[in-house]
């Protein structure tokens, strides 16, 4: 297993290396000068020019992208431009929130989709079936930023029971945390719910089928036995590839939370230092998520052991 | 029932959704704009009670040196795009339950001054949200308009009063020579930095001399006339200046003239943070997340004591860019007062329903313009310009367009200096629009079909907008204008490099002194060509308005040169920005920030306090 993890962070680093040198490319390439940036709408040309000199701006690109990679090696991801801190730090202060929205986002769509699956699937094409496939269509097809600004309308400036907006950390107060982090994440494991709830309900439902489950139904075993005890297993599967595969989309879509929550994660950076064309920053981002969603891709292909022995031969 | 219900409160949420995002433009809002106007102007800025128009305004949504560094698109960085379509589909889905919402409130007045009375909680927090904030807190590290921890560390040498003049701050009076090449300021007593280091001449000197030397220092251009400065006694400053420059006072009322503690002066770290002691301003530091959250608490050793008894305990700040977001958190108590950029609509729509929001904007003196590359054809000729200018129905377009838009003021105005402004001269009329009179000039200047340019703007701050109906206007002269709009600082580059024609931002300096525009705008844009006759008139006119020291003088010189730049076309300046806040009515001062409002969107900590 552990081999298995090592061989996928090892494909990692080709990977982080291409990724990012495309990624310096066109940031190069794009419009706009962080050096002007900097300097700001009054300065003259030549101040201009004084601050890209000390930027380094004014050097060939491959010897800029050699020294990056260099200092990447040795651990350092270097400073952002535009605010002169580590990006390291940058990263692990907005990376925090970013990864518990991913979490209790991930928490929330595998409980309430699972949960709606197997509620779905105790009575194929009945009543609670249909309502649970339209609810589920529903989650897929509304956009997320439109649901966002309506779950901040409703629960937060109508009904006042949850913030509207904003990040506070765990030691401010865990209850504080909790609550700032409940909408946010709730309305960003819509999408994850719905597609684990269809998913999960249609292998329950052929699981559910097999003859296996029927010899263990005339055997007098309780139907939710049935479906936690004996259907879950083999139907989960699927759901353990939807949660990995959408690791990197909630990772996408925590962009448009970060700005209508104003959570200030690494969405928030991504969009600023692209603006501002705050290079080791946005490298800092691209890495840093690439690892992590091939750490979580290695991890959803050795948790498929688990669920189906016959994959560990 | 519950059903029922539940549809009736989902309907509700939509017309919510569609009004903060600012559908809805009620005839309230157009009411109050006008009005605004005949309201008695608080020196540069015509100050209105609210207004109903959705937008930001260049200095708030440049990215700071970040975020700004875009509001500007820091102050901003600017509405999340996808927030328009949201709107729309909500909009759609729900467009009579809208209609009939903004027509119940079209009679009632959305806001008032913040004069009410109250006493002063000095234990209170006073949690403030706008559109940006700076990467350094160090006063001449930044050059965005983003300074909401400066002008709570420090105190500069001089105000500005609500008349854009200088006023006495840590200086208390000033005089220049008869040839107007030495300043001397006299400096308040009793005072001192955060840290007891006492306040005085020495600590000035330093200070001043940090800022015109340091490697990019932001401030160099505004004291670039101090030749060397002494410090004869303790609470004496005297400036030599290499050329008479009476542009000093207001500079020195802004970032440029505040005071660094000569502990720090080399200590960039401790600047960029705001380490205790830095400053003498009226707040010290808890925690700064660069260009994210500032938290600071009030200093009770600061100079004025009457900012002491009043002032809230805390004040915490927050950069929130999503133009929804900020309303939210007004309204749900979230922040106490928030910036109106591009969120002038929700808070107007919050006002509506909720009597303990209110909406104050002030007219500022930003002045967005066209700017145009005066060293080449089709605009190295002035009948080319006068005839964009005349092609342009700015009477219509203003109003109707980019009130909203731009947070434009709903009267255009065609001087570079705003109206309210000493430096503007309310005798000069506006430019008609005169398509005829447009075509005449195209035709004497040799282009009678026209001629084709390129405009460069920056995206999402309203210059697109404006672009896009100037666009419109000019297609009818045979005039084709093809429009670029760079995120971030790209547009100026492009401009500055040549690679456009022409150029649509707001004139904005560091300084607060008309000079500031003239010279970091007119003049470095090389906006006023040097090679023609009427330029180099006009440029002598700059100089020569700058080296007065006398106020009145200095009106007539710069009227002059309003006239001059008018006269020749040299840019197109087309209204002033409003710049407006949202607020709860236990915070109070909002209406007396002149120091920080009429050039920027930031907070002016020393006058707002919270009642109990």
């Amino acid at each position: 297993m552990l081999k298995v993890l090592v061989r996928r962070i090892l494909v990692a680093v080709p990977l982080v290396v291409v990724v990012s040198f495309v990624v310096f490319m066109l940031v190069d390439l794009s419009p706009g000068d962080p050096a002007q940036v900097l300097a700001g709408e009054t300065a003259t040309p030549d101040q201009v020019a004084a601050i890209r000199h000390q930027l380094g701006l004014d050097r060939p690109l491959f010897s800029r992208y050699w020294d990056w990679l260099s200092h990447l090696v040795r651990g350092d991801l270097g400073s952002s431009i535009t605010t002169g801190e580590p990006v390291s730090r940058v990263l692990t202060r907005r990376g925090e929130v970013t990864l518990w929205l991913l979490l209790f986002s991930l928490i929330f769509a595998v409980v309430i989709g699972t949960l709606l699956a197997v509620w779905a699937a105790r009575r194929p094409y009945g009543l609670v079936d249909r309502g649970v496939l339209v609810l589920s269509s529903l989650g897929i097809a509304l956009p997320g930023f439109w649901l966002a600004v309506v779950a901040v309308l409703a629960f937060a400036v109508k009904l006042q029971w949850l913030p509207p907006l904003g990040y506070v950390s765990f030691s401010a107060g865990p209850w504080e945390w909790f609550r700032h982090l409940l909408l946010p994440s709730a309305v960003l494991s819509v999408v994850t719910g719905a597609e684990i709830t269809r998913q999960l309900r249609t292998s329950l439902v052929d699981v559910m089928g097999t003859d296996y489950i029927l010899a263990a139904r005339a055997r007098g075993i309780s139907n939710s036995r049935l479906l936690f005890k004996h259907a879950m297993k083999n139907a989960a599967a699927p759901v353990v590839t939807i949660t990995g595969y959408r690791v990197a989309q909630v990772l996408g879509a925590s962009v448009i939370i970060d700005y209508t929550f104003s959570m200030n994660g690494l969405g928030q950076l991504a969009v600023d230092a692209s603006n501002q064309g705050d290079l080791p920053s946005i490298l800092g981002i691209v890495v840093v998520s690439l690892v992590f969603v091939v750490i979580v891709n290695a991890l959803v292909d050795l948790s498929y052991g688990y669920f189906n022995p016959r994959v560990r031969v | 029932m519950v059903c029922l219900a539940m549809v009736r409160e989902v309907y509700a949420l939509l017309s919510r959704t569609a009004e903060l995002n600012g559908l809805p433009l009620t005839p309230s809002d157009q009411w109050t704009n006008n009005c605004s106007l005949a309201k008695p102007t608080i020196g540069t800025g015509v100050s209105t009670r609210v207004s109903g128009v959705d937008n930001a305004h260049p200095s708030a949504t440049r990215p700071v040196r970040s975020s700004q560094l875009l509001d500007k698109k820091a102050d901003t960085m600017r509405p999340a795009k996808w927030i328009v379509p949201a709107s729309l589909i909500a909009l759609t889905l729900v467009a009579t339950s809208c209609t009939s919402s903004s027509g119940n409130n079209a009679d009632s007045p959305s806001g008032s001054s913040n004069q009410a009375a109250g006493t002063p909680d000095p234990n209170a927090t006073l949690k403030l949200a706008g559109t940006s904030l700076a990467a350094t807190l160090d006063p001449y590290g930044e050059p965005s308009q983003v300074w909401q921890g400066q002008f709570s560390l420090y105190d500069s040498l001089f105000t500005m009063d609500s008349k854009a003049q200088a006023a006495p701050d840590l200086a208390t009076s000033y005089k220049y020579s008869d040839d107007g090449k030495t300043l001397t300021i006299s400096l308040r007593s009793g005072v001192t930095f955060q840290d007891g280091s006492p306040f005085n001449a020495a600590a000035v000197k330093a200070s001043l001399n940090r800022g015109l030397t340091m490697e990019n220092s932001a401030v160099k251009n505004s004291l670039a006339s101090i030749a060397s400065i002494d410090a004869p006694t303790d609470l004496s400053v005297v400036l030599h200046l290499s050329k008479s420059d009476g542009s000093l006072p207001l500079a020195l009322a802004g970032l440029p003239g505040m005071i660094i503690n000569p502990k720090f002066i080399n200590d960039e770290k401790a600047l960029d943070t705001g380490a205790p002691g830095v400053g003498t301003g009226p707040y010290t530091v808890d925690k700064f997340v660069p260009v994210t959250s500032l938290t600071m608490t009030r200093w009770n050793g600061y100079w004025d004591k009457t900012v002491v008894a009043r002032a809230p305990l805390h004040i915490s700040f927050d950069r929130v860019l999503d133009t929804s977001a900020r309303p939210n958190g007004l309204i749900a108590g979230t922040y106490d007062a928030i910036t109106s950029t591009g969120a002038r609509a929700a808070i107007t729509a919050a006002t509506q329903s909720n009597s303990n929001l209110k909406l104050y904007s002030y007219s500022t003196m930003l002045v967005p313009t066209i700017m145009f590359n005066t060293e080449k054809p089709p605009f190295n000729n002035p009948d080319v310009r006068a005839a964009v200018l005349r092609g342009i129905d700015f009477a219509s377009i203003v109003p109707n367009v980019l009130v909203k838009a731009q947070d434009c003021t709903p009267k255009p105005q065609n001087q570079v200096f705003a109206t309210g402004n000493w430096a503007n001269d309310p005798s000069l009329g506006l430019p008609t629009y005169d398509p005829d009179k447009a075509k005449s000039l195209l035709t004497s200047a040799g282009y009678p079909n026209g001629f084709s340019f390129k405009l460069v703007t920056p995206a999402n701050l309203g210059g697109d907008v404006a672009a896009a109906a100037f666009q419109s206007n000019l297609s009818k002269l045979g005039i084709k204008m093809t429009i670029t709009t760079p995120d971030g600082a790209g547009s100026l580059a492009q401009f500055q490099a040549g690679q456009q024609d022409a150029y649509i931002t707001t004139l904005l300096s560091v300084s607060n002194d008309p000079s500031g525009i003239v010279n970091d705008k007119l003049l470095a844009l090389k906006l006023i060509p040097d090679n023609t006759p009427q330029g180099q008139a006009a440029i002598a006119l700059a100089a020569r308005a700058q080296a007065a020291t006398v106020q009145s003088q200095r009106a007539d010189l710069y009227h002059q040169l309003s006239k001059t730049v008018q006269d020749n076309t040299f840019v197109i300046p087309y209204c002033a920005l409003n710049v407006g806040y949202g607020y709860n009515t236990k915070v109070h001062g909002v209406d007396q920030m002149y120091r920080t409002a009429l050039t920027t969107s930031i907070f002016d900590p020393r006058v707002l306090w919270v009642s109990k």
